[in-house]
């Protein structure tokens, strides 16, 4: 820590912390508003969850969620050659009867759009096996559900009974966001901030 | 630095009892070193711990999730919180308590680091806080570049190291932007100026180098690693033995450079020893050329009188000498006749320093 050489005049500190105040509180204010339009114009979508290794679903803070589309076998499935870790994906989903799954993979955002499916953008965790026989790990960025601190088992278990179900809100270019659960067929939301 | 204080003052008053300076002088001196000293002292050491505990305590209390208060009230707690951090900072700064505002301004980057990850607990982002970090690492940068403040530049400089470790991780590639990011942070670092920084920067250009080589996953690369270490190491010594009208600058950053390449050349010189399967014939080139690379660098801390270079010398050649004791233990090469040999060329190389410091002695 070195002594400024003069000392500093008040508006040149005072004009220094104002602007640092309101970039700082800006970017979280962005977040707030680019996460409350996703949830408020987004698509709503409901994805099962299913079981994770039991060791790492419950951390804490936090249930980690795992959906039938977060592991996709490339086996006949449109999809880029290259795929790499850590690769910036846009995943179709087309609905099923009670789930949905995954119909194509694109490096860049589709131009069209099959009948009532949804573009979520991701990322690829990992890539197993080659060729025809490849396996795809995908985190959608909607694999995390906070919850007060204590009250994860329970919701572990249910997990694990297999009755949890995510609502997902899909707006433009991709962009999901939880927005509730489905617990044993019953819809729970977050209050809005607001 | 009291330890150097002291050590200055012993050496004053020996010189003041043989007669060698006047009694005046050693007042002079005195209370010329007590005007100079920087760095911390306890009280602001204090604060700087009372302000790590402050950023913790708001980073646990978004962890802890607490429902008893609404997420509104939460953030709007965050943000009061981040406005009398920047208050306190504004008013420490004019009474001339830099250090003190400095501790200010780290406890309201931790209060902007912990709303954006309540941001993200409220809308339950998970997997990649790799945005997160940049956003946060970006508005420390601009807190430490606003009020100047060396304590907030490191934080920042740690914050986009972590970063980066995280999409090397995510993406197993060479992450090219960390290094545009360094040359900003050290440009940064010039402007405000603080020049400790520079040790920091070395660290993290070496650990970039270094990572080089097995991110692109050949065998090879270690000796592109190598040569890119001789290289920089090459320049920042011809850098040192420069003698008049050298600027400031280059005098502050030659020792730092010539250090960084010796530590990459020695990084990929020891995974080429001692991590990959080499033959004997080139592991022991290697072997010879890494320990008259140590001898070397230490010839050139000699000559200069610069400690951290000795010791950085000393440790690599110990390393050195530790590895191949573990490498050839046991094995077709006799290790006691390669210390042998080793232990031969040093004290040679002793005796022929001494014999030039004579002439050169002789010669003045």
């Amino acid at each position: 820590m070195t002594a400024q050489a003069s000392r500093p005049t008040f508006w040149r500190v005072a004009v220094a912390a104002v602007a640092v105040v309101l970039v700082q509180a800006g970017v979280v204010g962005a977040m707030i508003a680019e996460r409350a339009v996703v949830l408020s114009q987004g698509r709503e979508i409901v994805l099962r969850t299913v079981p994770v290794d039991p060791r790492d679903l419950f951390r804490g803070d936090y249930v980690i969620l795992n959906y039938d589309v977060s592991r996709v076998s490339l086996a006949g499935l449109d999809a880029p050659e290259g795929l790499r870790k850590g690769d910036q994906v846009f995943v179709t989903l087309r609905p099923t009867e009670d789930d949905w799954q995954v119909a194509a993979i694109d490096v860049d955002h589709p131009q069209s759009l099959s009948e009532g499916g949804v573009v979520i953008a991701a990322r690829v965790r990992f890539v197993r096996g080659t060729g025809d026989s490849r396996t795809v790990r995908i985190d959608y960025g909607i694999e995390s559900y906070f919850v007060p601190e204590g009250t994860g088992k329970a919701l572990e278990d249910k997990v694990r009974e297999r009755s949890v179900s995510v609502i997902v809100a899909v707006a433009d270019r991709g962009k999901a966001a939880v927005k509730g659960l489905v617990i044993d067929g019953q819809r729970i939301y977050d209050e809005p901030l607001l | 630095m009291p330890g150097y204080r002291d050590k200055v003052m012993r050496d004053v008053m020996r010189w003041a009892e043989r007669g060698l300076i006047a009694p005046d002088a050693v007042e002079a001196i005195r209370a010329d070193l007590a005007a100079r000293r920087s760095g911390f002292n306890l009280p602001q050491a204090l604060a700087l711990l009372g302000g790590i505990l402050l950023v913790l305590a708001a980073l646990t209390f978004v962890g802890a999730n607490w429902t008893e208060i609404p997420r509104l009230v939460r953030l709007l707690l965050l943000g009061a919180a981040l406005v009398v951090s920047y208050a306190a900072a504004v008013r420490f700064y004019l009474s001339d308590h830099s250090a003190f505002g400095q501790v200010a301004l780290l406890v309201g980057c931790g209060v902007y680091g912990a709303s954006i990850m309540l941001v993200a607990q409220m809308y339950h982002v998970s997997g990649n806080p790799v945005d997160a970090v940049l956003a946060w690492a970006l508005g420390t940068t601009l807190a430490a570049a606003a009020f100047r403040a060396p304590a907030v530049w490191v934080l920042a400089f740690a914050l986009f190291a972590l970063w980066s470790l995280w999409i090397v991780r995510d993406t197993e590639a060479v992450h090219w932007a960390y290094l545009a990011v360094l040359a900003g942070m050290a440009g940064l670092a010039w402007w405000m100026p603080f020049a400790a920084a520079r040790y920091l920067v070395a660290l993290a250009v070496c650990a970039w180098v270094l990572l080089l080589s097995p991110l692109e996953g050949a065998y090879e690369g270690q000796y592109v690693t190598l040569a890119i270490g001789l290289v920089i190491a090459a320049a920042g010594a011809a850098a040192m033995f420069l003698r008049d009208g050298v600027p400031e600058s280059v005098r502050l950053l030659a020792p730092v450079t010539m250090l960084s390449g010796y530590v990459i050349a020695f990084g990929a010189l020891f995974v080429l020893q001692f991590l990959d399967e080499s033959q004997l014939s080139a592991f022991i080139v290697l072997a010879v050329f890494t320990i008259a690379l140590s001898i070397g660098v230490l010839v050139i801390g000699r000559a200069r009188d610069h400690a951290p270079t000795l010791w950085l010398a000393y440790i690599g050649f110990s390393v050195e000498v530790i590895g191949i004791y573990f490498q050839t233990v046991g094995t077709l090469l006799n290790t006691s006749v390669f210390f042998l040999t080793v232990g031969i060329v040093v004290i040679g190389l002793a005796w022929l320093a001494l014999k030039l410091t004579r002439r050169a002695e002789a010669r003045t």
